[in-house]
């Protein structure tokens, strides 16, 4: 009797978002891909090969004898993250939105419309947008990734009174929008609803604080009920720093 | 022997090492106890009373302040920043840098949960105004935490009147363009200089 040993393969397109070193010269890279969620594998950098950098758009062949391990990857790079190109604060959002990813998607769970979204934002030229509207076009992804991985906010009328004007806070228990009449005698308890995600009024600094809280604390809901060794988010913290 | 399986085990923790390199390591250690083992033992113990982290700049001497915090032949007002103890260590091998370093333990990281409270970065802002640093060289690594934690370091010194460098960046000495991925064609066209 002969036994087949069956080679898992995977091949696929992706982002790059994390790479921890592993030894000398192996890196563990965790990839966003497009068919197949988050995938982790080992990659052996040679002097010629490539080095990957997080936030690149790749080609990427997974293999692996048991499923759940590891495995190995190979990859060709399709587009390169352009790190020079971009001032700090341009390359923080996008590097913030790709550690929601690997922080919160769960393994090889597909999420073709997520992937899509995160690499239309990673690769969407800011230069001509001031920081506060960079950090709107941010909050706006958040609430999308939020939505698509189940804690979508309600935001199009109260809650209470189905009015659909002058909405205010939202309920940190239940994500729906409430009016600010309704929310006053509980406002320390609530969440302030940026106005921008209801009105064209232009961005100012009080609503991004405001829009970075209400995002973040769902983040954090999520992060927390993970088994992770780091229960928080590095470069999100920084940008709350960034406008607190 | 249990405590042989003790020190593989440990041995095959240090980088580049797996089990089966540290079971030979030990091996040729015991076979050469003479030369090799004694004296290792012996050195291993000297490194570990003599070495301290330097209290200014973190770089590994005998003695803190380290020697290059020390010698006043060199420029107090240029600093350059790197990752780890080993970039300091590669730059004095080369001498690249005629002023002052400082280790910042890491890169900010997701993955490893490293922000900037757990680098060296609040020493660095004593320093610089303390010395009246003119120049800060930020030589981290060519990767986006790399660069996202110089961009970091130059936010934070952006107000001060302070000249931030940072490494240059392309192709590499004895590269084939042939080789090189599209990020460092793009970096190597984008800082070409005058010939």
């Amino acid at each position: 009797m002969t036994n087949i040993i069956r080679i898992m393969k995977i091949t696929d397109s992706g982002i790059i978002i994390g790479q921890k070193k592993y030894g000398i010269n192996t890196l563990i890279i965790s990839i966003f891909s497009k068919k197949n969620g988050i995938i982790k594998g080992f990659y052996r950098v040679s002097k010629k090969g490539i080095k990957p950098i997080i936030l690149d758009l790749v080609d990427f062949q997974w293999k692996s004898r048991v499923e759940e391990s590891l495995g190995y990857l190979n990859f060709e790079i399709r587009n390169s993250f352009p790190l020079y190109s971009e001032e700090y604060f341009s390359n923080l959002i996008k590097i913030s939105a790709s550690e929601i990813c690997l922080k919160l998607l769960p393994p090889k769970e597909e999420n073709e419309l997520l992937y899509e979204d995160l690499k239309t934002f990673i690769m969407s030229n800011n230069q001509d947008l001031n920081d506060l509207e960079k950090v709107k076009k941010y909050i706006i992804w958040e609430l999308r990734f939020l939505e698509k991985v189940g804690y979508g906010l309600d935001l199009k009328k109260c809650s209470v009174t189905g009015s659909k004007k002058d909405l205010y806070y939202v309920s940190p228990k239940t994500g729906q929008v409430v009016t600010k009449k309704v929310g006053h005698p509980w406002k320390n308890k609530l969440l302030v609803l940026p106005q921008f995600l209801v009105s064209n009024e232009p961005v100012n600094i009080k609503d991004i604080q405001n829009g970075l809280q209400l995002t973040f604390f769902f983040l954090n809901k999520i992060l927390e009920g993970l088994n992770l060794k780091q229960k928080k988010f590095i470069f999100r913290e920084e940008l709350n720093k960034k406008f607190s | 022997m249990s405590s042989l399986d003790d020190l593989i085990s440990l041995f095959s923790k240090l980088p580049g090492l797996g089990p089966r390199s540290a079971r030979r390591v030990i091996l040729f250690l015991l076979k050469n106890r003479q030369y090799f083992l004694k004296d290792t033992i012996n050195l291993l113990n000297k490194v570990n009373i003599e070495l301290v982290d330097c209290e200014v700049c973190r770089n590994i001497d005998t003695k803190t302040p380290c020697r290059i915090c020390q010698d006043e032949l060199r420029v107090n007002e240029r600093i350059c920043v790197v990752e780890e103890v080993s970039d300091l260590w590669a730059i004095e091998k080369c001498n690249l840098h005629d002023g002052k370093y400082h280790v910042l333990g890491g890169v900010l990281s997701a993955i490893d949960g490293v922000g900037p409270d757990e680098l060296n970065i609040s020493n660095l802002v004593k320093k610089v105004n303390m010395e009246g640093t003119k120049e800060i060289i930020l030589a981290t690594n060519s990767t986006v935490e790399g660069q996202l934690t110089a961009q970091y370091i130059a936010d934070i010194f952006k107000n001060n009147d302070i000249l931030i460098t940072r490494l240059a960046q392309g192709l590499p000495m004895g590269s084939e363009l042939d080789f090189m991925d599209n990020g460092t064609l793009l970096e190597s066209f984008r800082s070409r200089k005058k010939i």
